[in-house]
Protein backbone atom coordinates (compact mmCIF):
# COMPACT_ATOMS: atom_id res chain seq x y z
CA UNK A 1 0.00 0.00 0.00
CA UNK A 2 1.43 3.29 -1.09
CA UNK A 3 1.80 5.64 1.95
CA UNK A 4 0.59 8.57 -0.17
CA UNK A 5 -2.88 7.01 -0.02
CA UNK A 6 -3.01 7.89 3.69
CA UNK A 7 -3.82 11.36 2.36
CA UNK A 8 -6.89 9.92 0.59
CA UNK A 9 -8.14 8.29 3.79
CA UNK A 10 -7.66 11.38 5.95
CA UNK A 11 -9.15 13.61 3.24
CA UNK A 12 -12.28 11.43 3.24
CA UNK A 13 -12.64 11.85 6.98
CA UNK A 14 -11.96 15.60 6.77
CA UNK A 15 -14.67 15.97 4.10
CA UNK A 16 -17.10 13.90 6.17
CA UNK A 17 -16.38 16.15 9.17
CA UNK A 18 -17.01 19.23 7.04
CA UNK A 19 -20.36 17.83 5.83
CA UNK A 20 -21.39 16.86 9.38
CA UNK A 21 -20.44 20.29 10.76
CA UNK A 22 -22.27 22.11 7.94
CA UNK A 23 -25.38 20.01 8.55
CA UNK A 24 -25.14 20.50 12.31
CA UNK A 25 -24.70 24.28 12.29
CA UNK A 26 -26.58 25.54 9.22
CA UNK A 27 -30.09 24.94 10.75
CA UNK A 28 -29.01 26.84 13.89
CA UNK A 29 -27.73 29.79 11.83
CA UNK A 30 -30.94 29.78 9.78
CA UNK A 31 -33.02 29.68 12.96
CA UNK A 32 -31.16 32.65 14.47
CA UNK A 33 -31.69 34.59 11.23
CA UNK A 34 -35.39 33.64 11.14
CA UNK A 35 -35.94 34.67 14.75
CA UNK A 36 -34.18 37.99 14.15
CA UNK A 37 -36.25 38.72 11.04
CA UNK A 38 -39.52 37.70 12.67
CA UNK A 39 -38.89 39.70 15.84
CA UNK A 40 -37.99 42.75 13.71
CA UNK A 41 -41.22 42.44 11.74
CA UNK A 42 -43.15 41.98 15.01
CA UNK A 43 -41.60 45.16 16.43
CA UNK A 44 -42.40 47.02 13.21
CA UNK A 45 -46.04 45.92 13.25
CA UNK A 46 -46.22 46.97 16.95
CA UNK A 47 -44.87 50.46 16.06
CA UNK A 48 -47.41 50.82 13.22
CA UNK A 49 -50.30 49.96 15.56
CA UNK A 50 -49.17 52.70 17.99
CA UNK B 1 -51.78 5.93 18.74
CA UNK B 2 -53.44 7.42 15.62
CA UNK B 3 -54.72 10.36 17.67
CA UNK B 4 -51.14 11.07 18.75
CA UNK B 5 -49.99 10.99 15.08
CA UNK B 6 -52.76 13.39 14.11
CA UNK B 7 -51.78 15.72 16.94
CA UNK B 8 -48.15 15.54 15.83
CA UNK B 9 -49.16 16.81 12.39
CA UNK B 10 -50.19 20.11 13.99
CA UNK B 11 -47.28 22.59 13.55
CA UNK B 12 -47.01 23.81 17.20
CA UNK B 13 -47.14 20.23 18.56
CA UNK B 14 -44.51 19.14 16.05
CA UNK B 15 -42.30 22.12 16.90
CA UNK B 16 -42.32 21.29 20.63
CA UNK B 17 -41.87 17.54 19.96
CA UNK B 18 -38.84 18.24 17.73
CA UNK B 19 -37.39 20.60 20.34
CA UNK B 20 -37.33 17.74 22.85
CA UNK B 21 -36.26 14.92 20.51
CA UNK B 22 -33.56 16.59 18.36
CA UNK B 23 -30.92 17.15 21.11
CA UNK B 24 -31.19 13.50 22.21
CA UNK B 25 -30.82 12.26 18.64
CA UNK B 26 -27.90 14.61 18.09
CA UNK B 27 -26.08 13.54 21.29
CA UNK B 28 -26.53 9.84 20.57
CA UNK B 29 -25.47 10.36 16.95
CA UNK B 30 -22.22 12.11 17.92
CA UNK B 31 -21.43 9.30 20.38
CA UNK B 32 -22.13 6.52 17.85
CA UNK B 33 -20.30 8.22 14.96
CA UNK B 34 -17.32 8.81 17.28
CA UNK B 35 -17.21 5.17 18.42
CA UNK B 36 -17.77 3.82 14.88
CA UNK B 37 -15.12 6.00 13.27
CA UNK B 38 -12.60 5.40 16.07
CA UNK B 39 -13.20 1.64 15.85
CA UNK B 40 -12.85 1.76 12.06
CA UNK B 41 -9.63 3.76 12.13
CA UNK B 42 -7.85 2.14 15.06
CA UNK B 43 -9.38 -1.27 15.88
CA UNK B 44 -10.37 -2.76 12.52
CA UNK B 45 -7.51 -4.72 10.87
CA UNK B 46 -6.24 -3.63 7.42
CA UNK B 47 -7.85 -5.38 4.44
CA UNK B 48 -5.70 -8.15 2.93
CA UNK B 49 -6.01 -6.61 -0.57
CA UNK B 50 -6.76 -2.92 -0.09
CA UNK B 51 -4.71 -2.32 3.06
CA UNK B 52 -5.77 0.79 4.95
CA UNK B 53 -7.62 2.32 1.98
CA UNK B 54 -10.68 0.26 2.92
CA UNK B 55 -11.11 2.49 6.04
CA UNK B 56 -12.88 5.02 3.82
CA UNK B 57 -15.82 2.58 4.11
CA UNK B 58 -16.74 4.03 7.55
CA UNK B 59 -17.77 7.36 6.02
CA UNK B 60 -18.48 6.32 2.41
CA UNK B 61 -21.07 3.61 3.14
CA UNK B 62 -23.13 5.64 5.67
CA UNK B 63 -23.13 8.61 3.25
CA UNK B 64 -24.21 6.42 0.32
CA UNK B 65 -26.87 4.61 2.40
CA UNK B 66 -28.25 7.95 3.60
CA UNK B 67 -28.33 9.35 0.05
CA UNK B 68 -30.71 6.54 -0.98
CA UNK B 69 -32.76 6.44 2.24
CA UNK B 70 -33.34 10.21 2.33
CA UNK B 71 -34.59 10.27 -1.27
CA UNK B 72 -36.94 7.33 -0.55
CA UNK B 73 -38.19 9.16 2.53
CA UNK B 74 -38.79 12.29 0.43
CA UNK B 75 -40.82 10.25 -2.06
CA UNK B 76 -42.97 8.75 0.74
CA UNK B 77 -43.48 12.18 2.33
CA UNK B 78 -44.19 13.58 -1.15
CA UNK B 79 -46.91 10.98 -1.74
CA UNK B 80 -48.48 11.83 1.65
CA UNK B 81 -48.29 15.56 0.82
CA UNK B 82 -49.96 15.08 -2.58
CA UNK B 83 -52.64 12.59 -1.50
CA UNK B 84 -53.64 13.99 1.92
CA UNK B 85 -52.37 17.56 1.42
CA UNK B 86 -50.61 17.39 4.76
CA UNK B 87 -48.53 20.53 5.38
CA UNK B 88 -45.96 18.78 7.55
CA UNK B 89 -45.28 16.21 4.81
CA UNK B 90 -44.58 19.09 2.36
CA UNK B 91 -42.16 20.54 4.91
CA UNK B 92 -40.54 17.10 5.32
CA UNK B 93 -39.77 16.91 1.58
CA UNK B 94 -38.13 20.33 1.25
CA UNK B 95 -36.26 20.05 4.57
CA UNK B 96 -34.67 16.70 3.71
CA UNK B 97 -33.34 17.68 0.26
CA UNK B 98 -30.25 19.75 1.25
CA UNK B 99 -29.17 17.10 3.77
CA UNK B 100 -29.62 14.36 1.16
CA UNK B 101 -27.68 16.37 -1.42
CA UNK B 102 -24.76 16.91 0.97
CA UNK B 103 -24.52 13.19 1.78
CA UNK B 104 -24.80 12.23 -1.90
CA UNK B 105 -21.93 14.60 -2.74
CA UNK B 106 -19.93 13.14 0.16
CA UNK B 107 -20.60 9.57 -1.08
CA UNK B 108 -19.41 10.53 -4.57
CA UNK B 109 -16.25 12.32 -3.45
CA UNK B 110 -15.23 9.69 -0.86
CA UNK B 111 -15.96 7.05 -3.52
CA UNK B 112 -13.58 8.84 -5.87
CA UNK B 113 -10.93 8.98 -3.14
CA UNK B 114 -11.39 5.24 -2.60
CA UNK B 115 -11.44 4.53 -6.33
CA UNK B 116 -7.98 5.95 -7.00
CA UNK B 117 -6.02 3.54 -4.74
CA UNK B 118 -8.20 0.49 -5.53
CA UNK B 119 -9.16 0.92 -9.20
CA UNK B 120 -6.43 3.30 -10.30
CA UNK B 121 -8.95 5.94 -11.38
CA UNK B 122 -10.97 8.60 -9.59
CA UNK B 123 -13.97 8.22 -11.88
CA UNK B 124 -15.34 5.71 -14.37
CA UNK B 125 -18.70 5.98 -16.13
CA UNK B 126 -19.87 2.88 -14.32
CA UNK B 127 -23.60 2.17 -13.67
CA UNK B 128 -23.30 2.68 -9.88
CA UNK B 129 -21.31 5.91 -10.09
CA UNK B 130 -23.40 7.37 -12.90
CA UNK B 131 -26.74 6.58 -11.23
CA UNK B 132 -25.48 8.08 -7.94
CA UNK B 133 -24.50 11.23 -9.89
CA UNK B 134 -28.04 11.31 -11.35
CA UNK B 135 -29.31 11.14 -7.75
CA UNK B 136 -27.27 14.25 -6.91
CA UNK B 137 -28.85 16.06 -9.88
CA UNK B 138 -32.31 14.99 -8.65
CA UNK B 139 -31.58 16.46 -5.22
CA UNK B 140 -30.34 19.66 -6.88
CA UNK B 141 -33.57 19.71 -8.91
CA UNK B 142 -35.71 19.48 -5.77
CA UNK B 143 -33.73 22.27 -4.04
CA UNK B 144 -33.88 24.50 -7.15
CA UNK B 145 -37.57 23.85 -7.72
CA UNK B 146 -38.40 24.78 -4.14
CA UNK B 147 -36.53 28.06 -4.45
CA UNK B 148 -38.13 28.88 -7.81
CA UNK B 149 -41.63 29.25 -6.34
CA UNK B 150 -42.73 32.25 -4.31
CA UNK B 151 -45.64 30.26 -2.86
CA UNK B 152 -44.05 27.68 -0.50
CA UNK B 153 -46.98 25.24 -0.76
CA UNK B 154 -46.91 25.23 -4.56
CA UNK B 155 -43.12 24.81 -4.47
CA UNK B 156 -43.35 21.92 -2.02
CA UNK B 157 -45.97 20.17 -4.16
CA UNK B 158 -43.74 20.48 -7.25
CA UNK B 159 -40.85 19.06 -5.18
CA UNK B 160 -43.10 16.19 -4.07
CA UNK B 161 -43.81 15.33 -7.72
CA UNK B 162 -40.10 15.38 -8.57
CA UNK B 163 -39.32 13.23 -5.51
CA UNK B 164 -41.97 10.72 -6.60
CA UNK B 165 -40.82 10.56 -10.22
CA UNK B 166 -37.13 10.48 -9.29
CA UNK B 167 -37.48 7.64 -6.77
CA UNK B 168 -37.27 5.22 -9.73
CA UNK B 169 -33.54 5.97 -9.64
CA UNK B 170 -33.14 4.57 -6.08
CA UNK B 171 -33.50 0.85 -6.98
CA UNK B 172 -31.37 1.53 -10.07
CA UNK B 173 -28.54 2.81 -7.83
CA UNK B 174 -28.93 -0.08 -5.38
CA UNK B 175 -29.18 -2.90 -7.92
CA UNK B 176 -26.84 -1.41 -10.53
CA UNK B 177 -23.99 -3.61 -9.26
CA UNK B 178 -26.14 -6.73 -9.83
CA UNK B 179 -27.86 -5.76 -13.08
CA UNK B 180 -24.78 -4.54 -14.93
CA UNK B 181 -21.13 -5.44 -15.13
CA UNK B 182 -19.73 -2.99 -12.62
CA UNK B 183 -16.32 -2.06 -11.30
CA UNK B 184 -17.98 -1.24 -7.98
CA UNK B 185 -18.18 -4.13 -5.53
CA UNK B 186 -21.51 -5.85 -4.85
CA UNK B 187 -23.65 -5.42 -1.72
CA UNK B 188 -21.79 -6.68 1.38
CA UNK B 189 -24.47 -6.13 4.01
CA UNK B 190 -27.76 -5.14 2.38
CA UNK B 191 -28.52 -8.40 0.60
CA UNK B 192 -30.14 -11.67 1.71
CA UNK B 193 -26.91 -13.53 0.99
CA UNK B 194 -24.90 -10.85 2.82
CA UNK B 195 -27.00 -11.26 5.99
CA UNK B 196 -26.89 -15.09 5.87
CA UNK B 197 -23.21 -15.28 5.15
CA UNK B 198 -21.47 -11.93 5.88
CA UNK B 199 -18.81 -11.04 3.33
CA UNK B 200 -17.03 -8.79 5.81
CA UNK B 201 -15.15 -9.78 8.96
CA UNK B 202 -16.82 -9.05 12.32
CA UNK B 203 -13.85 -6.83 13.35
CA UNK B 204 -14.53 -4.63 10.35
CA UNK B 205 -18.32 -4.93 10.47
CA UNK B 206 -19.17 -3.64 13.97
CA UNK B 207 -17.61 -0.17 13.51
CA UNK B 208 -19.48 0.09 10.20
CA UNK B 209 -22.85 -0.78 11.78
CA UNK B 210 -22.24 1.62 14.69
CA UNK B 211 -21.22 4.38 12.27
CA UNK B 212 -24.31 3.68 10.11
CA UNK B 213 -26.61 3.95 13.14
CA UNK B 214 -24.90 7.20 14.18
CA UNK B 215 -25.24 8.80 10.74
CA UNK B 216 -28.96 7.85 10.56
CA UNK B 217 -29.61 9.39 13.98
CA UNK B 218 -27.64 12.47 12.92
CA UNK B 219 -29.87 12.82 9.86
CA UNK B 220 -32.93 12.51 12.15
CA UNK B 221 -31.70 15.37 14.34
CA UNK B 222 -30.78 17.65 11.43
CA UNK B 223 -34.01 16.90 9.57
CA UNK B 224 -36.11 17.80 12.62
CA UNK B 225 -34.19 21.09 13.04
CA UNK B 226 -34.65 22.01 9.37
CA UNK B 227 -38.35 21.11 9.54
CA UNK B 228 -38.73 23.33 12.61
CA UNK B 229 -37.24 26.29 10.72
CA UNK B 230 -39.53 25.72 7.74
CA UNK B 231 -42.59 25.38 9.99
CA UNK B 232 -41.68 28.54 11.91
CA UNK B 233 -41.32 30.53 8.67
CA UNK B 234 -44.59 29.24 7.20
CA UNK B 235 -46.51 29.83 10.43
CA UNK B 236 -44.92 33.21 11.16
CA UNK B 237 -48.30 34.94 11.37
CA UNK B 238 -49.71 32.41 13.85
CA UNK B 239 -49.80 33.36 17.54
CA UNK B 240 -47.76 30.30 18.67
CA UNK B 241 -44.94 31.16 16.21
CA UNK B 242 -44.85 34.77 17.43
CA UNK B 243 -44.74 33.58 21.04
CA UNK B 244 -41.90 31.19 20.16
CA UNK B 245 -39.93 34.02 18.54
CA UNK B 246 -40.58 36.35 21.47
CA UNK B 247 -39.54 33.68 24.06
Amino acid sequence: MNPKYALFIWSSYALALAVVLWNAFSPQLRRNDLKRRLSESLEQSGDNEE
Amino acid sequence: MWTWFHQLASPPTFYRFADVLAPWLFGLAVLLIGVGVYGGLFFAPPDYQQGDAFRIIYVHVPAAALSLSIYTLMAVAGAVALIWRMKLAEVAVVAAAPVGASFTALALVTGMLWGKPTWGAYWVWDARLTSELVLLFLYAGVIGLNQAYSDPRAGARACAWLALVGVINVPIVHFSVTWWNSLHQGASILSVEGIRNPKISGDMLWPLLVSLAGFYLFFGAVWLRRMQNEVLWRERNARWAQETVAA
